[in-house]
């Protein structure tokens, strides 16, 4: 556990523990059992919504739910509470697994006004149903009980509340720090490298929307036993928007920071509400959340861990230093892989971006494609990754075909990638960028291969760098870490030396030579001749999406065909 | 002199990018600035066109200080600025891209010109400009910025990810810039291109001016040679050395 988390977990236990010892009064009490209730439900929003980006904001639909299951199962069929408690949050559960998949294939607002209208139908339904007794709701709710045991005073209510505050957390905690957490940010900031290496997008969406469903509704269930009754009012848009508010101000990417806004936000609530100016009290409401969103973008949990880090004075960042590739040994590959390419189009609308291309990419060997800027190579490799679908054709990686897998199952064959245009996942530490790499082998032992993966490309002392702090030359040996975290049997490259001056194409170079004697199978794309006809064993020319030429270095640089296509003059002379 | 930087430093919050800098650019010549990733070269290019803020010394563009010009000034001034990765607007048209350049003067009445020095602009006219190839992609955003007829033009990296032949065509459309009275800053990582078509050229290294002087000389350098041109033997004894540490380490 670090100082933060560990400093958080004693300032939170303290100020539940003494709460109330300090305010024991039934309405402070109320209060903190409101905050709580809310609370549990932040870490749900963290999850989807801070760290993975996914803009599902219609939580309250799972509360309302479990606040609808907990009144009618205990009022009406006189359940005991904690039972109703998890029956709600499984049949939540179930609800937000079913949804799911068609749900979170959509994006940013739409996906944000489809989970609204979810909670917008809920509400609806529980206004027309007399099951769910229509406008009146459901009055009588018994006060919460454990198996039979009731929680009689407000005192147990509220650490029992805040109990599962602390369990929320921890179970927030675990995800946030393990792979999936990893795998989280990942997608908030790249889809396209997050399939790279081995993630499975919609999997962890989906495992997010159902853990986050399952908490919304535990803290629906919670309040309703504090309200001792419910209405369709109880759970509406504002409840929704206090949801979301809360945890922004607390912080949106920390888990902590959310069950702390949370708490925020219902205390500013009482606050207003004792200076009893009705009327302002939503302006005043609003202007205070606009202030801090300014002040502190990432919320009061940022605010707080930057002057911790001011305070403690937080690791001085290292000197960047470039070594010789290979400074570690890494796992070899035994058995080089062989791919082979037959027929392989593609188009776009009328475009014919790819057109019968047929290839073999020897086994262990170094073999570069080639041509002109638009002739189809970015869009082949997307074929061979699984980013784009084939219209026609067979790619077949050690005989197995591949071309209907999707990016993760292309990379957990041991297929790694990088980018023409470098995507890194820019809210992470470059450490954390080349772990990222690992993730299909799960949490274990990612660290030490990422770290290895670093000394082999030779950067030293930027494992906690920001990678867009870094220069592009040492961002690519970034991405180039990443792919190799992956353990690849073959590594496929889109224009590594694009945008890199000549000492650094030479050490690339050398880096690649290193990487292929591992017995790694090597694919790249590049313009700079120099390195395409130093290192390839093989060179396949394209243009207009067709196959042109393919051969040995030499014998392709004297084709006219090529030279025509797509060598042409060297540098014109300068004009005297 | 046409841009005078005189003793500039800038960057970004309190780190300093640039120390101490000063280049000038006279009216009709092609100047390169040359230099590492991360020199400083491409925040030179934002300085003088107001995007990085500058803490000390003085930018002069025709005579006059821009120094703490807005950008939308500094660009009806008469500098227009090419980005890297050319930052074309993806969903827009060529033509609406090309008009967009001239969004800022209020003046359109260049597109013509440009369809006509470029004529795979009048074919594509009105196909979307992420559809375009790289080399497309470069002329557009060339032409863009010729749309308001620019008295000096920055160029941030324009052979970027583009195949030998069509880095030749774009610097050959440059050398052309110049021919007909244009003035260019180019930026250039592929420093062999772009000081085979300059008059002039800098070397930034840490933020610093380390050398400067005629391309002809720069090309012959030893030291710009050894850092920038493919060090012992010029551009094109990598490949040799590249073949040698492989034949080293692979045996073939």
């Amino acid at each position: 556990m670090s100082h933060k988390s560990a400093i958080a977990t004693v300032a939170f236990l303290v100020a539940v523990l003494l709460y109330p010892l300090c305010f024991p009064d039934s309405y402070h009490l109320g209060v903190g059992i409101s905050a709580g209730a809310m609370a549990v439900s932040t870490v749900g929003v963290v999850l989807l919504l801070g760290l993975a980006h996914q803009l599902a904001i219609g939580q309250a639909a799972f509360s309302m739910i479990g606040g609808y299951a907990n009144a009618i199962l205990c009022v009406r069929y006189g359940w005991d509470p904690f039972v109703a408690m998890v029956a709600g949050a499984l049949l939540a559960m179930l609800l937000a697994y079913a949804i799911a998949p068609p749900l979170l294939k959509l994006r940013g607002f739409v996906l944000a006004m489809a989970t609204l209208a979810l909670h917008l139908m809920l509400i609806v339904v529980a206004v027309q149903v007399d099951f769910t007794g229509g406008p009146m709701g459901v009055t009588g709710i018994p006060k919460f009980a454990v198996f039979g045991l009731p929680l009689s005073d407000d005192r147990s209510f509220f650490w029992f509340i805040w109990l599962l505050v602390f369990v929320a957390v921890w179970v927030g905690l675990r995800i946030d720090h393990s792979a999936i957490g990893r795998a989280l940010r990942a997608i908030a900031a790249s889809e396209q490298a997050a399939g790279s290496v081995g993630i499975d997008i919609t999997r962890h969406k989906v495992q997010m929307f159902v853990i986050g469903g399952g908490m919304a509704s535990i803290s629906g269930s919670l309040l309703v036993h504090y309200l001792r009754a419910t209405d369709p009012t109880v759970f509406g848009f504002g409840y929704s928007i206090n949801l979301i508010t809360g945890t922004i101000i607390g912080g949106l990417t920390s888990i902590w920071g959310g069950a702390l806004g949370a708490a925020i936000i219902i205390f500013l609530r009482e606050l207003l509400r004792e200076l009893e100016l009705p009327l302002w009290e939503s302006v005043i409401m609003g202007a205070l959340t606009v202030l801090v969103l300014i002040a502190f973008p990432r919320g009061i949990a940022g605010f707080v861990s930057r002057i911790y880090d001011r305070v403690v004075g937080g690791d001085a960042p290292q000197r960047v230093v470039v070594t010789e590739p290979g400074a570690v040994a890494l796992p070899t590959v035994s058995d080089p892989p062989t791919l082979v390419l037959d027929g392989v189009s593609r188009s776009f609308g009328s475009l014919r971006a790819v057109s019968g291309v047929g290839f073999t990419v020897p086994a262990g060997s170094i073999t570069a494609l080639i041509g002109p800027n638009g002739a189809g190579k970015t869009t082949l490799f997307g074929l061979i990754s699984g980013h784009l679908r084939l219209d026609a054709g067979v790619v077949r990686f050690d005989g197995l075909e591949i071309q209907t897998l999707q990016p993760r199952d292309v990379a957990r064959l041991g297929i790694g990638r990088t980018f023409q245009n470098l995507q890194l996942f820019d809210n992470m530490t470059v450490l954390q960028n080349v772990m990222c790499g690992h993730h299909r082998f799960g949490g274990a032992g990612a660290e030490q291969t990422a770290r290895d993966a670093l000394a082999f490309v030779g950067l030293q002392g930027a494992e906690n760098h920001d990678p867009a702090s870094l220069p592009f030359g040492h961002q690519r040996l970034v991405e180039i870490a990443r792919a190799l975290a992956l353990r690849p049997r073959m590594l496929m490259m889109d224009e590594p030396a694009s945008g890199l001056n000549d000492a650094e194409t030479e050490r690339l170079s050398e880096l690649i030579v290193r990487v292929a004697a591992l017995g790694v199978t090597v694919l790249l794309v590049e313009h700079d001749m120099r390195l395409v006809m130093g290192l390839a064993d093989h060179v396949v020319v394209m243009d207009h999406g067709e196959k042109i030429a393919e051969g040995a270095p030499e014998p392709v640089r004297s084709d006219p065909g090529v030279i025509a296509a797509y060598l042409g003059q060297e540098i014109p002379a300068r004009a005297a | 002199m046409l841009l005078e930087l005189d003793c500039v430093s800038s960057g970004y919050g309190r780190s300093p990018v640039l120390h101490d800098v000063s280049l000038t650019v006279g009216a009709g010549e092609i100047v390169a600035l040359i230099g590492a990733n991360g020199a400083g070269k491409s925040t030179l290019l934002n300085t003088v066109m107001g995007l990085v803020a500058t803490s000390l010394g003085d930018i002069r563009f025709d005579g006059r200080v821009i120094t703490r010009m807005p950008t939308p000034a500094i660009v009806r001034s008469g500098i227009a600025q090419v980005p890297e990765r050319r930052q074309l607007f993806g969903t827009m048209s060529v033509e609406e891209n090309l008009l967009m350049g001239g969004y800022a003067s209020g003046d359109v009445s260049a597109l013509e010109e440009q369809l006509v020095r470029f004529p795979i602009m009048r074919e594509r006219r009105h196909q979307l400009a992420r559809t375009l190839s790289g080399g497309e992609q470069q002329m557009v955003a060339l032409a863009r910025a010729a749309m308001s007829r620019p008295r000096l033009m920055l160029l941030d990296e324009p052979s970027l990810g583009l195949a030998p032949m069509i880095v030749a065509r774009i610097m050959r459309e440059i050398a052309a810039l110049r021919e007909a009275g244009g003035t260019v800053l180019i930026v250039e990582q592929n420093a062999h291109a772009a000081l085979a078509i300059a008059d002039r050229g800098y070397v930034l290294e840490n933020g610093r001016i380390a050398l400067e002087g005629p391309a002809e000389k720069l090309l012959v350098n030893p030291a710009v040679q050894e850092a920038y041109l493919g060090g012992h033997g010029g551009h094109y004894a990598i490949e040799a050395r590249i073949r040698a540490k492989k034949l080293e380490l692979l045996g073939r």
